[in-house]
């Protein structure tokens, strides 16, 4: 058995994605938007997020968007586990909570 | 100036990604793209720099590299044995395919029949099993030639060396042969006595030309007897076109300079002076297309004594023909060799599968023997197209690659066939999968530390000790019943 009493450890890129993703920033290029990060950077680190079931991601229903004539979105939203982990990670770097929290409008 | 303004744009960029998607496994393909492709409408229509549009299309090389090296799902590529044998079959029809339509290759494969004369033999020094691609020493062949041997009516020796050509304006390395005159007459080419006496009086070289070099150099022209040209400094005058029997011969020559006995007894004093020798069987000796004699004892006249020698004789219409083949089977000789430690370093050793019935263990056979029969195919049509795709001009130089080549991938195709087979259910003979640690190192008694994998389709763990014990010798299989099939109705 392993890493069930050990937390997992963050960089501060993905502490930073969480809070963003935290804060309704809830697709690629509004991460991208709030934190400043290039695009290499974020959708790998979205991907390992999704992978440790820190962040879970679903699809826009395809009526959202074509009543608006674009594709459908990818949104991710935090778990338990990733809100969990963020609140470890603020204590680690006390400056994330600085994140301008300027909500983004999901389309459900 | 906003991406809007650059019409042309998205549709690059789309295309950008759509071929960086081909580098992601097809299960993780679409929904990738998807993600990328809406992403990129919203920047697009949210009005940001083009420049800014084109850096967010490339942050999708690291995105997709990341999930090469991470897939979000389990990949089945091999996983299944019909999946396996058919990504087998694929590459090995494709290599026979490739392999018949290129003629190079299919000439190495099916070579045309032999057209030179029957009689002709190369020598070796020593009897040998695989040929007579044997050198031997300039002073030796003097020291037969001296003597007259019962068997052989006629010899030739050549030196290989290589010479550049100066052939009118262009120039080429070639491979050339410094040979006894008597090589044009052995290949029955008629030397013009007029050229050749010429060439005496002048000092010039008489030059027999390859097959190979007179098309490729000479655009196959048939007034190319006469033809002077510079090699290695040195005037020379073309006396003849050898015929395509002489490709047979060791070591693929480009031309053939036809020295005088002077030159040759020069050679011979040189201390590492070795070449190949040729020899026409006297016809006492031909019994028959099958019965050529393959040794023969001839006499050495070293000047104040004489030596018997028992030499190698290898017909010429075989030679070529043979060594590719021989060669072949001698990769998987050493690979027979090699199993042993094959098996060894592969993941497990000795699954025992006693308590399947004999139909399923016979399956797990048929796929075994399937997998050795379709890597044969790839084994023996790789290396060759690998050869003609990366080899030189020279036959001999793209042999000795197809050899490497072929002496390389025999063991890892042992390696694979073997740790494949072995990664695989005894029942369902899909791949076990997820792979986990299980136990502490320290903890040995009644226990076992090591790795555990399960079969996805659920009729079993493997448990596949670090180390033996008394108590877990060697890896066991864990047949689950049917009570499990619930946990695993996402594997299947």
């Amino acid at each position: 058995m392993t890493g069930m009493a050990a937390e997992p450890k963050l960089s501060h890129t993905a502490a930073l994605i969480l809070q963003a993703i935290e804060s309704r920033f809830v697709y690629g290029f509004s991460i991208m938007e709030a934190t400043g990060l290039p695009s290499g950077t974020v959708y790998p680190a979205v991907r390992r997020l999704e992978r440790d079931r820190l962040i879970a991601s679903r699809w826009e229903k395809q009526s959202v968007a074509d009543a608006e004539g674009r594709p459908p979105r990818k949104y991710y939203k935090l778990t338990a586990e990733g809100k969990a982990t963020l609140a470890t990670a603020r204590k680690r770097y006390p400056l994330l909570a600085r994140l301008a929290p300027t909500a983004e409008v999901e389309h459900a | 100036m906003s991406a809007r303004r650059w019409p042309f744009l998205p549709l690059a960029l789309r295309l950008l990604l759509a071929t960086i998607s081909l580098s992601l496994p097809r299960s993780e393909r679409d929904e990738w793209i998807s993600e990328w492709r809406a992403e990129l409408h919203h920047i697009v229509g949210y009005g940001v720099r083009p420049g800014e549009c084109i850096a967010f299309a490339f942050g999708a090389i690291p995105d997709a590299l990341w999930i090469r090296r991470h897939p979000l799902r389990t990949r089945h590529r091999l996983e299944s044995p019909r999946r396996c044998l058919t990504v087998l079959a694929v590459f090995a029809c494709l290599n026979i395919v490739l392999a018949l339509l290129l003629p190079q290759v299919r000439q190495d494969i099916f070579p045309p029949k032999y057209e030179g004369p029957d009689d002709l033999v190369t020598v070796s020094p020593v009897p040998s099993v695989v040929g007579s691609e044997m050198e031997v020493p300039a002073a030796r062949y003097l020291a037969w030639n001296s003597h007259t041997q019962r068997e052989l009516t006629q010899t030739a020796f050549y030196y290989p060396t290589s010479a550049r050509a100066q052939l009118g304006a262009s120039d080429a390395s070639w491979s050339v042969g410094e040979s006894t005159a008597t090589l044009a007459a052995l290949l029955k080419v008629q030397v013009s006595d007029a050229i050749a006496e010429s060439c005496r009086r002048n000092g010039s070289l008489l030059i027999l030309l390859s097959r190979d070099a007179w098309r490729r150099d000479f655009a196959a022209d048939p007034n190319v007897v006469g033809h002077r040209l510079r090699l290695a400094g040195r005037s020379a005058v073309i006396v003849g076109v050898a015929p395509s029997a002489a490709s047979d011969l060791p070591l693929q020559m480009d031309a053939w300079s036809l020295e005088s006995d002077q030159a040759i007894h020069k050679l011979a004093l040189k201390r590492f002076a070795y070449g190949y020798m040729v020899a026409q069987l006297a016809p006492s000796s031909v019994r028959g297309a099958r019965q050529r004699p393959t040794q023969i004892e001839m006499v050495a006249d070293f000047g104040i004594r004489t030596r018997l020698y028992l030499i190698g004789l290898s017909s010429l219409a075989e030679y070529h023909h043979r060594i590719p083949d021989i060669d072949f089977l001698l990769s998987l000789f050493v690979t027979c060799l090699m199993l042993p430690a094959i098996l060894a370093i592969s993941l497990r050793t000795g699954l025992k599968t006693e308590w399947l019935s004999i139909k399923m263990r016979s399956r797990g056979w048929i796929l075994l023997g399937a997998k050795v029969a379709l890597l044969l195919v790839v084994l023996y049509c790789g290396p060759l197209l690998i050869a003609h795709a990366f080899g030189s001009d020279s036959r001999d130089a793209r042999h000795d690659l197809q050899t490497i080549v072929t002496v390389c991938a025999c063991p890892l195709a042992a390696f694979w066939i073997v740790d494949d087979q072995r990664q695989r259910c005894p029942r369902c003979l899909r791949r076990l999968a997820n792979p986990a640690r299980v136990g502490e190192r320290s903890r040995s008694f009644l226990s076992f530390s090591g790795m555990e994998y399960v079969c996805a389709e659920g009729h079993g763990f493997l448990h596949v000790p670090d180390y033996p014990t008394s108590w877990f010798a060697s890896q066991r299989w864990l047949p689950l019943d049917s009570s499990w099939a619930i946990l695993f109705q996402h594997g299947r």
